[in-house]
This record gives structure tokens, C-alpha cells and sequence, in this order.
């Protein structure tokens, strides 16, 4: 049993090295190895490492990227808690529409959401030409207006953790407290807000950790106004001529450093205290309704917010996509665009076709790695445990540019093509890469499902006499399958609109959606860009809409429903 | 089933520290200690379910598990009632009790009548399609043991299946559970915490405490002779003065298991497990209700001062300070007015002495 515990966790743990690890510490060796070429290798190479406060390009990607993550976290963390307060608290119209916005906003890919603001915000933008709005662009394209961007696309990602973990009371918690003397202020401050600390250290942390890694945004946002910063500088080092190995391997540390930071800082301020407080002395917190100004207030600032944070920039694509002109300010309705879209079979189809495979693949890899990784962490007791579980977590941190990078690094090495294992350039790389971003999600999905079944169930199927393979396939699916499909839906999602990794790593002539919406935007071709992201994405989640239903519906039928 | 100097570690910490048991076909054991003491521990080894650092567990003559060998949970030929009872959410209670006999390729017919059987032995009737969360907890309790019992194996293993249930459903089912296995001569291996839930299913009780056995005896031997002052205080046995032992015969029948104890000037027969010395200082244990108030001085009593009485629904717990400032409770029919005095008088076999271990 213990022998089979650690040969699973072995080859589990060898997968993410190969899959995470390995990528990661190639592009951290650029830095004393450029290009991996030994004859390059040179310690005093280190001394690059300071040179990120010596080189004016290094030093603003460096300095925009820590100052744009700081400013969107600490105004993201603001905006999210006022935002799940009120929704926890209060009864109001249009209050689900805020989770709505939440969700949706976390779905769309940032290149898109950063298209769409571009389009509203530009000089002959929608603010500019349709509203009469002056120096909307000069704010938008500047620092403090960068941050309020990043601030609606980001903060749904503190709002969602931060809402779970106030529509529950510690009532009895409280209750001891004032039996002991406290005030409600005190207790509040005493008990139930230090009890919230880890959900803010959470929301704080994926916040910082998403917009410093962000690479959709600014590769979007540098098209018209330039803000360098390191996911995009980074990709420049290695795509553009000459090609910089060194600047890649420094900034790429500079990147992981401030991560790793941002993740030991949230580790300190949670120290090894657990709260879970979760049990019958806790009570959901049951909304009120305010009086009625309040609520008109609450109803009419909410449908206000939806509309700035959604409702601009998917509101912002769709006029786009039936602009006749690049500048809305000579905006002559037309359906070209789509028909263009549709139309051009070759580029379109083909790179929806890709980009499906792909997320197909990736889903299906990244499902049966994840549920393993799952499995182990959850219910095997392999020594190394604590490092798979770092491991998950340095694979969701690392950015896409950075696991792009480091697959071209590691499997654009001469030696692989006499083993016929030189992966560059062909569609396999792709594959793997996107395997490799989907694993950490799908893992997080499936291990909390897991923590929701008691080893007991399986270990009561063994007693039974099922052997492990019928234990798995009788017992953990039929229980995971809600999680499962959660899982499939969100690596199979979130692979389709991956950017930053699709736009390193894809060989000639396999061109993805994401590319090729990109592509057409970089281009200046707003409004097929707009039509294509239009069209890719009803489809997609048309697809996935289809896929959610054909995989419950075999669920059900199974299960006689 | 045999355990053979079975021992457990957690990093440096010793869980058990050398287990030695016989366990004979049809035989119920119940396993008693407190917290901590390492009876889960010990339950989960047999199963398989965790390894041992030394030592070998048989059954059949088969070992089962050693420091290199751990026969998998599965090829054991045993069975388990969990502590929350581990049913499948997913599965209706016929799923959940037939799932053993599925994996083992049973035909249908058969299964059906084994089915049948258990249905009717513990009384499932019109509960079968019914899935886990639509069951209440005693029900959930029965289809637990029809599916462990379902597989006829040689050993059920039941890890505290009590404790979950309300205290009158605990009584009644704890009865019908002795009654069941009895009546099917199954191998019982049965952790508790609960004295009377060891009592009312057990054939042997085995009483753990740190790690080792403390007394292996039938029931009413644990109860009449407690070994250790842990197997006395886990067995009721809670009131405790201090004494020391004096020279000369017991004045009981008994004299080579009894000894006499010298508590203010006054001679107290008791019952003792160890060889003792004149003057060793030693602890007195024995149960309130195994106690007597009396107002007039007779043989083997303690003269005390009550300090309160409390009503407790048909008598009352009266708590008593002896001389040398001992507290104690004893249990007397009728009120007794603080600072009244009298005689605390206990039995010879009711009172248990053993060694004073300073510190």
C-alpha cells in the first residue's frame, strides 16, 4: 500500500518537474547560461541580475509591473470587500447581477477585456466620438488609469473569495465573546475579522499574482500607449531581433521573485493557524432589506458598476464589431466584418479547429494528471506530498510567458532530435504547454472536491474487496463528477483564450483563435478583430455549453435519474 | 486472530508499544481506553489501513501485516462499521450493502437471498431504495452492518459505531448489535470509549491506556477487579483517598488478594493487584454508588463531613471531605445537610488500592 502510495507519488512528482519545474529553472538559467549553450556559461553573468535598476527598459518593466500589481491589489481588495459586503448584507434588485458580472469577468481572457477598453477609451474611442467624454483616453492611458482598468477586470477574483468567506457568522464564536465582556466592535475586530484575515490574504495574493503576470493586457494596452512591463518585455526578449536571452532569464526572475513574495507574505500573515470555523456553531448570514432609498441607491450604483466594469468593454467589442471604420468616430454600421469572419474559412475555421484540439487535448491530459496529483495529495501518504503541493502551486503562479519561454528552452535542444523528442515547432509543444497551465486549476478543483469525501468511503469499498481501479471508478467519480466537470470545463476554457502561451509556442501555419484575434488587432483590423472575437467566442462557449450538458446528461442516465 | 508485540510510531512518539492479543473464532472484543490511548490505532493496523513499525498481526495462521508485508485492505477477509458509518452518498442502501457481493462476481440469485437475509435480520424492510442522506441515524447504523455483514467475513471490525447516535438509540442499538453478533457466532473486534457499551457486547474487554494493554478480562471481572487505577477511573471507579498499608493479616476471607490500609488511625480491608509493603503510601479508589452513608461508626468505613448534596432524580450525590481533606461523592436516598457527619463505608471487594507513584 505504502510502496504503491510512493510510486504514484514519484511519477507524479516527476511529471511536474518535467512539466513545470524544469521549464521554469531553464529561463531562471538564461541569466548564467544564455541560450543553454555551455560555451556561454558564466558565473559573473549574476551580476546582470542588478542591472534591472541600471537599464532604463529593465528598470520601467520592472518598476510598472510592481507599481501597476500593487496599486490594482490594494484598490481591488478595497472595491471587492465593499462589493461582497454589500451583496452579503443586503437585499437589493439587481444584486445578482453583480455576482453575474463577477463571473463573467473572470471568464473573458484580459487581451479581450484590455481590446475592449481600448476601443471605448482611444482618442476617437466610444467615450470620446459617441459620449462627448474628454480625456477618458488620457486617463485610461495613464498609470493611475491603468490601475482603474486592471482594478474592474481583476477585482472578481478577491470578490468571489472574499464573499464565500462572509455569508458565514461565527455566531457562537461571537457569542463567547461578548459572554466574556467584549463589545460588538471588539468581538467583531477580535474574532470574526481575524478569522476573515486568510480570505483577504487570498483575494490580496491571486490579485497580484494575475495582473504582475498578466500578459494579454499589456501585450493589448501597448499597442496604443506605451506602459512596458514584464510578462510583455520579457516575450519581446525572446520573439523580437536579437534575441536576449539574458534579459529574458533576469526580468523572468525579477517576475518569480515578486511572486514568491507576494505568496510568503500571505503564507506570514496566516502563519500555520487554521481557521476552520466552519461547523454547527456558524450560520449563514441572512441578507436584510435596507429601506428604500437605500436600496434604489444600492440597486442604481450596482447596475452603474456593471455596466463600467462589463458592460464597457464587451459593449465596446460588439459596436466595434459592426464598425465599417477603424475609428468610431466615422462609425457606419456594417456586417462586413462578420462576414469576413466567416467567410475567410481558412484562417478562422482553421484556427477555431486548433484552438479546440488544443483545449480538447489539454482538458482530457490535464484532467487525468490532475486527478492524480488530487488523489495523492488528498488521500496517499507519500512523504513528498508537501513539494507536489508546491510544485501545483508554482505551476498556477508561473506566467504563461515565462512556462512559454521555458518550453522553447527545453524542448528546442539539438540533442532531442536524435531521440525525435525535438518538440519545437510542431504542435506537440503546444500541447504539453497548455497541459501544463491547466493542471493547477483542474488540481484546485479536484482537490477540494476530494476534501468533501471522507477517506472512510474508500476505504470502505476496499473492505468490500474492490480492488483500487473499481474503488476509483465506483465510488470517487460517481462522487467527483460535479467537480469533474467543473475541472474539464475550466481547463478546456481557459486553454482555448491562453494568449500568452499560444502566442509563444505556435508553430508556423497552426495558427489559435487567441492568435489570430490578436493577430488582427495588432493589425489594425478593430472590427474584424471585434467580429472574430465575437463569433470565436459564441462559439466556444456554445461548445462548452454543449459539452457541460453531454456530460451531465451521461451522468444522469447513468445514474437513472 | 493473533497480534504479536505490535508496535506504532508517529515520528518519535510511541502509539503502541508492544501489543500482544489472542482474539478466538466468534469471540467479541471490545477494546476500552481513553482518548489518545491508541485503540483506533491499533483497529486501523488490523484493517490494513495503516502500516506497523514492528511486530506481525495473523488471522487464520495468515499474516497480515508486518513491517514488510501489508496484505492489502481488501484481500483481508474482513469487514468494518465505520464511526460515521462511510456509506456512499451515491449509492441507495441496497447498492451500498450489495457492492461486496457485486465485486465478488456473486450471482444474482444468491445475492438476492443474502440480501434478503440481512434485510430482514436487521430489519431494513421498505428502507433499501432509499439513498443514505433520506435515512435516520439508526437506520444508517443498520445498513452499515448489513453491508459488513453481508460478505460473511471472518472478522467485523467496529470502530466506535456508537457514538454518533443519540444516547437512547445508542442503549437500544448497542443490545441489538450484541444480540446480533451472538447470535451469529461473528468475530467481533469492537473500539470504544464507552464503558457500557463495552459492557453490554463484549465477551472480553480489553482496556488500553498509553499505548499498552492494561487488563484483557471478561467484563465483570474488569468491573469487580480493575488492575490498574486507569482501568479503575475508566471503569466508574472515580473517588480516590489516600492511605497506607499496615502490617498484619486482612481481616478479609480473601487474604491473599486483599490488604489492609491505614486511613486516620483506622483500618480499611481493600482489594489489592500488587505486592505492597508495610508503610507504602497508596491510593483507594471505588464508586460513589458502591458507597454507604451510615451515621454510626462500623467496620471498613471513613467518618466525613458533608459539603452538599445534589439532587439527581431518585437519590442524591453527596459530596464528603474525610479528616486528612480527601473529597469524595457518594450516592444516598435522601437529602443530607452540609457539615452533618457520619461514615463513608465501602466494601472490601469494592475497594481498590494501589501504589501511590509520587509525582
Amino acid at each position: 500500500m505504502k510502496s504503491k502510495d510512493n510510486a504514484a507519488g514519484i511519477g507524479i512528482l516527476g511529471l511536474l518537474i518535467l512539466l513545470v519545474l524544469l521549464p521554469l529553472v531553464t529561463v531562471l538559467f538564461q541569466v548564467i547560461c544564455p541560450g543553454l549553450s555551455l560555451d556561454k556559461f558564466n558565473v559573473s553573468n549574476l551580476a546582470l541580475v542588478l542591472d534591472v535598476f541600471k537599464r532604463p527598459l529593465w528598470k520601467k518593466a520592472f518598476l510598472n509591473s510592481f507599481f501597476l500589481s500593487c496599486g490594482t491589489t490594494v484598490l481591488g481588495l478595497i472595491l471587492a470587500a465593499i462589493l461582497a459586503h454589500i451583496r452579503v448584507n443586503y437585499k437589493f434588485v439587481g444584486a445578482k447581477l453583480l455576482d453575474f458580472t463577477a463571473w463573467v469577468l473572470m471568464i473573458i481572457p484580459s487581451f479581450i477585456l484590455a481590446q475592449g477598453w481600448v476601443y471605448f477609451s482611444s482618442g476617437n474611442g466610444i467615450a470620446s466620438a459617441w459620449l462627448g467624454i474628454k480625456g477618458v483616453g488620457s486617463f485610461v492611458f495613464s498609470y493611475w488609469g491603468l490601475v482603474c482598468v486592471m482594478v474592474l477586470c481583476k477585482f472578481p477574483l478577491a470578490y468571489v473569495t472574499i464573499k464565500t468567506s462572509m455569508e458565514w457568522y461565527p455566531s457562537r464564536l461571537m457569542h463567547a465573546a461578548r459572554m466574556n465582556g467584549a463589545s460588538a466592535f471588539r468581538a467583531w475586530k477580535n474574532v470574526q475579522l481575524p478569522l476573515c484575515i486568510p480570505a483577504y490574504c487570498s483575494a490580496a495574493m491571486l490579485i497580484f499574482m494575475d495582473t504582475v503576470g498578466d500578459y494579454g493586457m499589456s501585450s493589448t494596452i501597448t499597442a496604443v500607449y506605451s506602459f512596458p512591463t514584464l510578462p510583455y518585455t520579457i516575450y519581446s526578449a525572446i520573439c523580437s531581433s536579437p534575441v536576449r536571452f539574458d534579459m529574458a532569464g533576469v526580468l523572468s526572475l525579477y517576475l518569480m521573485v515578486m511572486i514568491v513574495i507576494a505568496m510568503a507574505v500571505q503564507y506570514g500573515a496566516m502563519g500555520k493557524k487554521k481557521f476552520d470555523f466552519l461547523d454547527n456553531g456558524t450560520e449563514r448570514v441572512m441578507a436584510v432589506s435596507p429601506k428604500k432609498p437605500v436600496q434604489v441607491l444600492l440597486t442604481t450604483g450596482t447596475v452603474l458598476f456593471c455596466l463600467i466594469a462589463l458592460g464597457i468593454p464587451v459593449g465596446s467589442e460588439l459596436i466595434m464589431s459592426f464598425s465599417g471604420s477603424v475609428s468610431v468616430q466615422k462609425f457606419t454600421f456594417t456586417l462586413d466584418n462578420y462576414k469576413e469572419v466567416l467567410s475567410s474559412a481558412g484562417s478562422m475555421v482553421s484556427g477555431i479547429k486548433h484552438s479546440l484540439g488544443l483545449a480538447g487535448i489539454s482538458a482530457v491530459f490535464g484532467i487525468l494528471i490532475g486527478f492524480c496529483v488530487a488523489y495523492v495529495l488528498t488521500y496517499s501518504r507519500f512523504k513528498l506530498k508537501k513539494l507536489i503541493d508546491m510544485l501545483t502551486l508554482v505551476a498556477m503562479a508561473v506566467p504563461g510567458v515565462v512556462l512559454g519561454i521555458g518550453y522553447i528552452f527545453v524542448w528546442n535542444q539539438k540533442w532531442l532530435t536524435k531521440v525525435g523528442l525535438h518538440l519545437y515547432g510542431t504542435p506537440s509543444i503546444l500541447v504539453l504547454a497548455s497541459v501544463a497551465a491547466a493542471i493547477p486549476m483542474i488540481n484546485r478543483v479536484l482537490v477540494g472536491g476530494m476534501a468533501k469525501i471522507p477517506g472512510s468511503l474508500l476505504t470502505a469499498a476496499q473492505m468490500q474487496g474492490a480492488g483500487f481501479f473499481r474503488k476509483i471508478r465506483t465510488i470517487l467519480l460517481p462522487l467527483l463528477h460535479n467537480s469533474s466537470v467543473s475541472a474539464v470545463l475550466a481547463a478546456f476554457g481557459g486553454s482555448v483564450f491562453n494568449l500568452a502561451i499560444t502566442t509563444i509556442l505556435y508553430p508556423p501555419n497552426y495558427s489559435t483563435l487567441p492568435v489570430y484575434i490578436s493577430d488582427s488587432y495588432n493589425d489594425l483590423k478593430f472590427g474584424y478583430a471585434a467580429a472574430a472575437t465575437m463569433v470565436g467566442g459564441a462559439f466556444i462557449v456554445g461548445i462548452m455549453m454543449l459539452l457541460e450538458v453531454v456530460l451531465n446528461a451521461g451522468y444522469r442516465k447513468k445514474q437513472g435519474h | 486472530m493473533e497480534l504479536k508485540d505490535v508496535k506504532k510510531n508517529y515520528g518519535k512518539k510511541e502509539i503502541l508499544k508492544g501489543i500482544n492479543l489472542t482474539v478466538q473464532e466468534g469471540e467479541i472484543i471490545s477494546v476500552l481506553g481513553p482518548s489518545g490511548c491508541g485503540k483506533s490505532t491499533l483497529l486501523n493496523i488490523i484493517a490494513g489501513i495503516l502500516p506497523l513499525n514492528a511486530g506481525q498481526v495473523f488471522v487464520r495462521g495468515k499474516e497480515m501485516s508486518s513491517p514488510h508485508k501489508v496484505v492489502p485492505i481488501e484481500q483481508r477477509d474482513m469487514n468494518m462499521v465505520f464511526q460515521d458509518f462511510a456509506l456512499w452518498p451515491h449509492m441507495k442502501a441496497r447498492d451500498n450493502i450489495i457492492y461486496g457481493l457485486k465485486v465478488r462476481k456473486t450471482d444474482k440469485a444468491q445475492m438476492q437471498e443474502k440480501l434478503h437475509e440481512v434485510e430482514t435480520l436487521l430489519h431494513l424492510e421498505g428502507l433499501l431504495d432509499q439513498y443514505p442522506a433520506e435515512l435516520s441515524g439508526g437506520q444508517q447504523q443498520r445498513v452499515a452492518i448489513a453491508r459488513a455483514l453481508i460478505t460473511n467475513p471472518s472478522i467485523i471490525l467496529l470502530d466506535e459505531p456508537l457514538c454518533n447516535l443519540d444516547v437512547q438509540l445508542r442503549i437500544e442499538m448497542r443490545t441489538e448489535m450484541a444480540q446480533l453478533f451472538r447470535q451469529l457466532k461473528t468475530t467481533v473486534f469492537h473500539v470504544t470509549h464507552d464503558p457500557s457499551e463495552a459492557f453490554a457486547m463484549a465477551d472480553r474487554i480489553i482496556v488500553m491506556n498509553q499505548g499498552v494493554i492494561d487488563q484483557i478480562a471478561t467484563p465483570a471481572e474488569c468491573y469487580e477487579s480493575p488492575r490498574t487505577i486507569t482501568v479503575a477511573g475508566l471503569l466508574g471507579a472515580g473517588n480516590c483517598v489516600h492511605g497506607a498499608v499496615m502490617e498484619g493479616p486482612a481481616e478479609a476471607d480473601n487474604a491473599e488478594t486483599h490488604t489492609v490500609v491505614s486511613m486516620q488511625n483506622r483500618k480499611l480491608v481493600c482489594k489489592s493487584f500488587q505486592n505492597v509493603k508495610k508503610g507504602q503510601k497508596m491510593l483507594l479508589k471505588f464508586r460513589p454508588e458502591e458507597c454507604i452513608f451510615v451515621e454510626k461508626e462500623c467496620k471498613n468505613a471513613i467518618p466525613v463531613r458533608v459539603v452538599m448534596s445534589s439532587f439527581e432524580g431518585g437519590q442524591y450525590r453527596v459530596k464528603v471531605e474525610t479528616d486528612g481533606g480527601d473529597t469524595f461523592c457518594l450516592l444516598h436516598p435522601t437529602f443530607l445537610k452540609e457539615q452533618q457527619t457520619g461514615y463513608a463505608q465501602i466494601l472490601p471487594e469494592r475497594l481498590y488500592a494501589y501504589e501511590e507513584i509520587s509525582g
